[in-house]
């Protein structure tokens, strides 16, 4: 099962976990990548929620999803006007990513804030940690990855990277293990 | 419930004495302002007010119990939505329809926004910096994620203009005429904020860039201001002063998975829309008002952002998908152009009143009292916002 690198620590404003989404949260703290998948459909979703808007159905498991995927649009945001946690962050660069498996999910990507990642760029999910033990998803670049000799890519490992999602029923599924729950050592 | 066979008419119109950034005066100040200017403009009295519905409460606006407190009212329909900017439509609707269904006579929709560095830096119970819908499980209905740095409308539109103008080619100078065109409309206007600060591309670059492709004058104004709007059915309006203006269409927002980023448009693929090509939809507005889209003689826009303005032409077909910076570069926005745009100035140079100040400008447009910014010959008016809701009003 690939993992996520961790890439720093997260000083936002601290997410809000609760009971139902505290696994993603958890998970996420430990290098894992993992979204809701309907027990009824199959159907892995994002956002999080409790139920499944494809079938309604309230049954889901965990599922490791794929780590990487390309940059929908990606924006430097120069000046926080909204919570002023993010004053000494700014620059920053936030983007909505096209997740190899067929999700699109929100995350910074570290990287040259006078250099925001155009549309189609390659990147790969990693964390930023929490003082809590959990984690923030973010992204790096793909490109920087494979210039580091020290780090494998992930997406070579990666048994959910050619699940399309909405197929997730019909194929292997990639099994969440509800007794996993032992924390995983930073890289 | 049963409704009456009635036309239902905007019979008054009014603002707060001034809209402006910090204007020394209190939400409730404002707001008794613009209702008692729009009862003064229609020649009702506050006891023929038997309806109220507001979006904006508290503490930067005003909630409905606390008005008809202060104003001595006596209302047997009240109405209030979530303080946002989006129920313009909803609340003209809805109060046309509870006159429509005798639940009230004539209703009075008064809207009013305070902020940070004007009157609200007064009011207690502002707290926090007011991102908490970001935080939403389900990210902020703009696209925030407080989390990710993108934790306000302006960070998260960007991105949205980011992708559509990655997606077609569009540039920082087509981006720039949105603004221009509306600051060039806000000369004409006197209640405008930004009347007298005229808008170039040169300027316009030398603006500072907040977030993605926008400058500062990609985002609406902060401002203090209220606005009020007078409604009641077609025969009450003959018997007024002023004709009446009416509500001849309306369409409710349309929501849904794919539109669940509100400042962007079907198709474009933000937040968790499929990416697709445009796909035409049908817009009950036009029927319901029975014109078409070639009837309309001024299009109002919600431009909280400037990019919101491409979302809207194209999703309700005033042009092709990705033309809209081609077909405003090439019709222009202003009162003299084959569809005039905002002549008021819009969110960006009028200020943000939540779209209600669009409605009030309607009004004016269609009684030929525009002044400077007359539209010749307005007979249609159309509201529209990227999130597909409308209103048609007619002379």
């Amino acid at each position: 099962m690939s993992r996520l690198r961790q890439a720093g620590i997260h000083r936002g404003p601290a997410p809000v976990v609760h009971p139902e989404t505290e696994r993603f949260w958890r998970g996420l703290g430990q290098g894992r990548l993992q979204l809701q998948r309907c027990t009824t459909c199959g159907t892995v979703r994002f956002p999080l929620g409790p139920v499944c808007w494809k079938c309604g159905g309230f049954g889901h498991e965990w599922a490791d999803v794929a780590t990487t995927g390309t940059v929908s649009a990606a924006v430097t945001v120069r000046r926080a006007t909204g919570d002023p946690v993010w004053a000494d962050e700014v620059p920053l660069v936030s983007a909505q990513v096209d997740m190899d498996d067929g999700h699109r999910l929100p995350g910074r990507v570290l990287c040259d804030p006078d250099a925001p990642p155009p549309h189609g760029t390659p990147v790969e999910a990693a964390y930023l940690a929490t003082d809590d033990g959990y984690g923030v998803l973010c992204f790096l670049l793909r490109a920087a990855e494979r210039a580091d000799p020290a780090h494998n890519d992930p997406a070579h490992d990666d048994p959910a990277h050619d699940d399309p999602a909405h197929d997730a029923a019909d194929d292997d599924p990639v099994h969440d293990d509800p007794a996993h729950g032992d924390p995983e050592e930073g890289p | 419930m049963r409704l009456r066979g009635t036309d239902v008419c905007v019979v008054g119109v009014g603002t707060s004495e001034e809209f402006g950034f910090d204007l020394g005066r209190s939400p409730m100040r404002l707001q008794a302002e613009a209702f008692t200017a729009a009862l003064a403009d229609c020649g009702l009295d506050r006891t023929d007010v038997d309806g109220f519905a507001t979006a904006h409460g508290s503490p930067t606006g005003v909630d409905y119990e606390e008005f008809t407190a202060v104003m001595g009212l006596d209302c047997r329909y009240v109405d209030q939505a979530w303080a946002h900017g989006r129920w313009s439509t909803g609340l003209v609707a809805h109060a046309s329809l509870a006159i429509m269904a005798g639940l009230a006579d004539v209703v009075a929709i008064a809207n009013t926004v305070t902020n940070g560095r004007g009157y609200a830096r007064h009011l207690g119970g502002l707290g926090g910096h007011g991102t908490v819908e970001g935080q939403r499980d389900t990210g902020g209905g703009h696209g925030e994620w407080s989390v990710h740095g993108v934790d306000t409308p302006g960070a998260a539109t960007s991105l949205v203009a980011q992708r559509y103008m990655e997606r077609y080619g569009a540039t920082t100078e087509d981006l720039a005429r949105i603004g221009i065109g509306f600051r060039d409309n806000a000369r004409h206007n006197p209640m405008a904020i930004l009347r007298d600060k005229p808008l170039t591309q040169e300027s316009y670059l030398r603006e500072p860039v907040i977030s993605g492709p926008f400058r500062r004058c990609d985002y609406s104004l902060a401002n203090d201001g209220s606005t009020c709007l007078v409604l009641a059915a077609a025969d009450r309006a003959a018997a007024l002063a002023k004709p009446g203006v009416r509500v001849a269409g309306a369409q409710s927002i349309r929501s849904n998975r794919d539109s669940y980023v509100l400042f962007s448009r079907p198709g474009l693929g933000v937040g968790f829309a499929d990416e697709t090509p445009l796909r035409p939809e049908r817009h009950p507005v036009y029927d319901m008002a029975d014109v078409g889209r070639g009837d309309v003689d001024g299009l109002y826009v919600y431009d909280s952002f400037s990019s919101n303005v491409w979302m809207t032409l194209e999703r309700f077909g005033f042009c092709g998908e990705g033309e809209a910076p081609g077909w405003i570069a090439s019709h222009g926005l202003g009162v003299g152009a084959a569809l005039p745009v905002n002549t008021n100035g819009g969110l960006l140079s009028e200020g943000h009143f939540g779209g209600y100040n669009h409605l009030v400008e309607m009004v004016r447009q269609l009684r030929g009292e525009a002044g400077g910014r007359q539209i010749d010959g307005a007979e249609v008016l159309q509201w529209t916002t990227p999130w597909g809701d409308s209103l048609i009003l007619t002379r």
